[in-house]
């Protein structure tokens, strides 16, 4: 008994001193467990809204009422104005910018409520939601959320719009003949007062009544009755013509996950140059540390552009997602995002004293930027200051900029912030390596 | 001229860290062009960290070196120097024929005669069988013979060689020993770091003794051998324990037999003395021989001292 003790005494702290090992057990799950808590249990009510324009264009009460309840959002954050700094005060936003913006990708979505959104002779009500189903989860969110809370609204002003459709379609005596019949039968079957039921399907009553924060006795209204006098008008603004929306939306962030991993797998083989004795031979040899490193970075970099082309080749082979649309683009995005990723590899293998350690490291921020980068799912659904943590990775500009580029066919002034990013990372980081490398630290 | 010169050498790993180690210590040594050169020290002396100095693998905090005339900072000048590192690996998908290409390459060898140099190189170290054989199949044996010919493919001036015959049976030590002395005759410096203290002593022109990061010494194997003032005396008849103690009245007498012994003398002198005093007692001195002890000796006696 005593030997079994020593001998798992001798595994736990064989254990133990594999930090890689201790990392990939306990850390990584650890740290995953918290994002995707976060994300599943509402991050205890700090989970970020998505954010969506709100267009006002109607003067109507409840328009205001729909606007009010959308404030108090638990999903959706509404967003009405922005502040235009040359002149210098908030400026709302009306249906055409607001087009705009969801066209650029800067919001997934616009709620608008026109100028005929309800009137006085209204016999419906009429929304326009224009989306960006760049991702799928968030737009069926935010699509779910608005019709959810409309419909929740909409039930306090149909018998008004059904008595307008009615007044519509029969002229004044015919639906006054039809309120007294109403009213009449309403008297004999039940006991009610045949005029006051009459007067109540006046429509100024009616209009009354609406105003009252009451919907409960009407609530239960099907909805099948309700679309015939609502008008909710969906347009995608970006992405129709897409042949394979999925693909096209996820293989940036999946590409650049294991670029990630491929990347920091070559970067870190300078270690095993070092520990097979190869690495010392090549520094005595008439090359200088600066070519022995670039070097590395080039085919690091090489071996990054392949595999990304490989990868959105085998989309377009496979899924018919169009790369060639934004051709340019992309293989600008490619090779910045290939250069900042070799530059993650370059830092991990600056820092780490071991291949286990570099290993270990790696895959812990490999998979949390991941995570937070948007490569599994969309960042909306992060707490607030996750969604500011992820700005922080490579993932998030390459697989942001990835979506301009394919999804949105964006121009190259659009994608020039995520390609200035990705450059600073990779110029200012492999930098850094090199002069630890030119020091010799790395060795 | 000197092949290398180091003067106040001094490196010290994680210089601001507690847990600091100064491997070098103010270190100055220089070698002849033309010799073999022997670096002798127990572990965690510091001879790797020199070579590795010396080949601008690590750098030191302080102190100048030059090799073949050139700041060990132009890594130009490592054109001409030829290094077989300790526990060399080379990389496993090349064959013995490969490494060679590789390295020459490397090393700047740009002749047009490199086909034919690999030829004679491979026939040098015996290894022209396993040309064409990857070198992760080689024994250790078999990759020290092709890591020494792909040491001196470039045809180097200087060239480093840590731990040249470890892993080599004797007979191929033998074998690495002549190529060593062949390449010295054409003028090569080499530089040899081993802890095969009998080696060292078989080929080298001098040697110096490293330890704790300083020299302890350093001169020719035959200063460091030759113990000056011990002498052994053979007289032609057997004595009496009369005259060892008369001669021991003055002098130190140690492994005494019935006629040979070994003295101690203070000065050259002391022999002509000795002399007299044997013929004092009718003994004719029939040989007289300074003592040599092996260089392993030397070295023991000398780390212990320190």
């Amino acid at each position: 008994m005593k030997i079994l003790f020593i001998l798992i005494y001798k595994d736990i702290i064989r254990f133990l001193k594999d930090k890689p090992a201790v990392i990939l057990t306990f850390v990584v799950p650890a740290i995953l467990i918290i994002i995707f808590g976060n994300i599943f249990s509402g991050g205890g009510g700090s989970r970020g809204k998505i954010p969506i324009l709100f267009v006002n264009d109607s003067n109507s009460q409840i328009a205001e009422m729909i606007e009010s309840k959308l404030d108090s959002s638990d999903n959706l954050r509404i967003i009405k104005s922005y502040f235009d700094d040359e002149l210098q005060k908030e400026i709302k936003y009306d249906e055409k910018l607001a087009r705009n913006r969801v066209e650029k990708g800067n919001y997934s979505a616009a709620l608008v409520l026109p100028i005929d959104f309800f009137t006085d002779t209204s016999t419906a009500v009429k929304f326009r939601i224009l989306y960006d189903p760049k991702n799928e989860i968030e737009n069926s969110l935010i699509q779910g959320s608005l019709q959810q809370l409309i419909m929740s609204q909409i039930p306090r002003v149909f018998p008004l719009l059904l008595q307008r459709k009615f007044t519509a379609d029969l002229d004044t005596t015919e639906f006054n003949r039809f309120r007294k019949g109403i009213a009449n039968t309403m008297s004999s079957a039940f006991g009610f007062n045949s005029d006051s039921v009459f007067n109540s399907m006046n429509p100024k009553t009616l209009e009354k009544r609406l105003l009252i924060d009451d919907t409960s006795s009407v609530a239960s209204t099907g909805d099948n009755m309700l679309s015939s006098i609502i008008k909710f008008e969906s347009e995608q603004v970006v992405g129709e013509d897409i042949k394979s929306p999925g693909v096209t939306r996820t293989v940036g962030g999946w590409a650049m996950m294991f670029l990630l991993f491929s990347i920091v797998g070559a970067s870190i083989s300078l270690f095993e140059e070092k520990q097979e004795g190869s690495l010392k031979r090549l520094l005595c040899s008439p090359v200088s540390r600066t070519q022995v490193l670039w070097s590395k970075y080039i085919y690091t970099m090489m071996l990054g552009v392949v595999q990304l082309t490989v990868m959105f080749l085998l989309a377009w082979g496979m899924f018919d997602v169009d790369i060639f649309k934004n051709i340019f683009n992309l293989i600008l995005m490619i090779l910045f995002s290939a250069a900042a990723a070799v530059s993650f590899g370059m830092i991990i293998t600056a820092h780490a004293k071991s291949i286990n350690q570099a290993n270990g490291v790696a895959t812990l921020i490999i998979l949390v930027m991941s995570a937070l980068g948007g490569s599994w799912f969309p960042i909306v659904f992060l707490p607030e200051w996750m969604q500011i943590l992820s700005k922080l990775t490579i993932t998030y500009w390459s697989v942001e900029g990835f979506l301009q580029v394919l999804w949105r066919n964006a121009p190259l002034i659009e994608i020039l912030l995520h390609l200035s990013i990705l450059g600073v990372i990779a110029v200012v980081v492999n930098w850094y390596a090199i002069i630890k490398f030119k020091k010799g630290n790395m060795i | 001229m000197n092949a290398i010169e180091v003067n106040n050498l001094t490196k010290i790993y994680n210089p601001n860290s507690k847990n600091s180690v100064t491997a070098l210590k103010d270190f100055s040594l220089s070698v002849e062009s033309g010799k073999i050169f022997g670096l002798l020290g127990p572990n965690g002396a510091g001879k790797t960290t020199l070579v590795k100095v010396l080949l601008g693998i690590v750098f030191a905090n302080s102190g100048e070196a030059k090799i073949l005339g050139e700041d060990i900072g132009n890594y130009n000048i490592r054109s001409r120097i030829g290094y077989l590192p300790e526990n060399h690996k080379f990389p496993n998908y090349l064959t013995g024929e490969d490494t060679l290409k590789y390295y020459a390459k490397l090393s700047g060898y740009t002749n047009s005669d490199l086909d034919q140099r690999i030829n004679e190189l491979l026939a040098l170290v015996k290894m022209n069988k396993w040309r064409k054989t990857k070198v992760k199949k080689y024994s250790k044996g078999m990759l020290q013979r092709i890591g020494l010919a792909q040491a001196l493919v470039h045809n180097p001036d200087l060239v480093f060689l840590d731990e040249p015959t470890d892993g080599v049976d004797p007979i191929g030590r033998k074998e690495i020993r002549d190529i060593l002395l062949n390449i010295k005759s054409e003028g090569k410096t080499i530089f040899v770091n081993s802890h095969l203290l009998s080696e060292v002593e078989l080929i080298s022109d001098r040697v110096a003794i490293l330890n704790n990061g300083e020299l302890i010494k350093e001169g020719s194997v035959e200063e460091f051998t030759t113990q000056k003032e011990v002498y052994e005396v053979k007289v032609n008849k057997s004595f009496d324990s009369e005259l060892i103690a008369d001669i021991m009245r003055e002098y130190e007498v140690f492994e005494i037999k019935s006629d040979s012994f070994r003295i101690k003398i203070k000065e050259e002198s002391d022999l002509d003395k000795i002399t007299d005093k044997l013929r004092e007692h009718d003994l004719g001195i029939r040989n007289l021989n300074n003592i040599k002890t092996s260089l392993e000796d030397i070295f023991i006696n000398l780390i212990n001292k320190n």
